[in-house]
């Protein structure tokens, strides 16, 4: 039952949606404040400083290539495989700033408006992105000519809803650290 | 029977992301009245000595070891820029702060906190040419600067004239035309011609007219 549901065509197209819409806003967000993100990339101390400049455009260009790489079926397993990738870079680099006690920095995640932190619960979302892009590049071969019209529709809506919603939750939660802190300041 | 299941559910999805946008809308809106309440100028917030008082005084080495002297009665204005070594935002007003220096007849002086190996990092990286760059937690605290980037700016009488959070070339200028209209901060000129019109709008109907002509 459970095996039938997960291996459903929609929740294969879900997850390809999910995975698209994720890469193509943080690469966005990203270039558009590029120089902010240039000092995001060495806050993070991880790189040598004239390394500093180029990772900042190539974080962001890999993400779009992963983004649009997984919404078309021939390049999706590679695109998929160059999202856990980019993932585990992610959680490395976030995990070792976490050990070295370095949680105030700003993720640079989406946009820094939402001002997210480092913090363990980001290392878990982006090990569930790497679940499903995993999955996608590798679980998924078996079940694509199944896919219907309606299995991308209704997949690609349930990620829209689920965007949504996570930018919602996030943009509330950024509004009440600046709330919190201004009652502290005062 | 089945055909209208799928269009009942396609319809519904459609609700479905429709409503989560009305919400994400909403979510933004109510951050637009937390922080850009007014969105000229610098948020002012509302701690610390006061837009007409008298600058506390300090008198401190900068981190190369020059004599460095705030607040009290100088030759120029002085522009007091609170930072952090690992606040990106800073990062990008650097030069900003050097031109409208140079630009204003400003002395600019950079007051920041942390640890001794993140200052030197921070100056190998950014240029910032002969502006002192202070490391001080007293300043800080002083001004009760709870998020950077800050600004005070204080006249030559050692006069607190305007001051605000700066996260962008136009906040830092909005603090010099602050104090060139002797206003303490744009959000206060702006409630102040406001107040006005409401009170005697016919006599001073051109003012809103003004307002804006007096901006840049």
């Amino acid at each position: 039952m459970l095996y039938d549901v997960l291996h459903d065509p929609m929740i294969l197209a879900f997850a390809q949606a999910i995975l698209m819409l994720v890469f193509l806003a943080g690469a966005w967000s990203k270039l558009r404040a590029r120089e902010t993100f240039e000092g995001v990339v060495s806050n993070y101390r991880l790189l040598p400083e004239f390394a500093v400049g180029p990772a900042s455009y190539l974080l962001p260009l890999s993400e779009l290539a992963v983004g649009l790489g997984v919404a078309y079926v021939p390049t999706r397993p590679y695109a998929a495989v160059g999202a856990v990738l980019l993932l585990t870079v992610f959680n490395i680099a976030i995990g070792i700033n976490l050990a070295r006690g370095r949680r105030e920095i700003d993720c640079g995640c989406f946009s820094s408006v939402l001002k997210q932190h480092l913090s363990v619960g980001l290392v878990a979302r982006n090990t569930v992105l790497m679940g499903l892009a995993a999955w996608l590049a590798w679980g998924a071969p078996q079940i694509l000519p199944h896919m219907g019209w309606l299995d991308w529709l209704i997949g690609l809506a349930a990620a829209l809803v689920v965007a949504f919603v996570y930018m919602t939750a996030s943009l509330l939660a950024a509004q009440a650290k600046v709330a919190h802190n201004s009652r502290q300041a005062g | 029977m089945l055909e209208g299941l799928l269009v009942s559910n396609i319809l519904l999805w459609a609700i479905a992301i429709a409503l989560s946008v009305t919400v994400l809308a909403l979510a933004r809106q109510i951050g637009l009245l937390h922080e850009r309440s007014a969105p000229l100028g610098a948020m002012v917030t509302d701690n610390g000595p006061e837009i007409g008082d008298k600058a506390p005084t300090f008198q401190l080495d900068d981190f190369s070891g020059k004599r460095v002297e705030i607040g009290g009665v100088q030759h120029r204005d002085t522009l007091l820029v609170f930072l952090a070594p690992s606040c990106p935002m800073c990062n990008k007003l650097l030069p900003t702060m050097r031109a409208l220096g140079r630009e204003e007849h400003l002395d600019v002086i950079i007051v920041s906190d942390g640890a001794r190996e993140d200052h030197e990092r921070f100056l190998r990286k950014h240029q910032i040419d002969n502006i002192p760059y202070v490391v001080s937690a007293e300043i800080g605290i002083g001004y009760r600067i709870g998020r950077v980037p800050y600004a005070v700016l204080i006249d030559n009488q050692g006069v607190i004239r305007a001051k605000g959070l700066v996260n962008t070339r136009e906040h830092l200028e909005s603090l010099v035309e602050a104090k060139a209209m002797n206003v303490a901060s744009l959000q206060a000129y702006l409630k102040e011609a406001r107040a006005q019109d409401a009170e005697d709008g016919h006599r001073h109907s051109g003012k809103s007219a003004h307002t804006s002509s007096a901006g840049r």
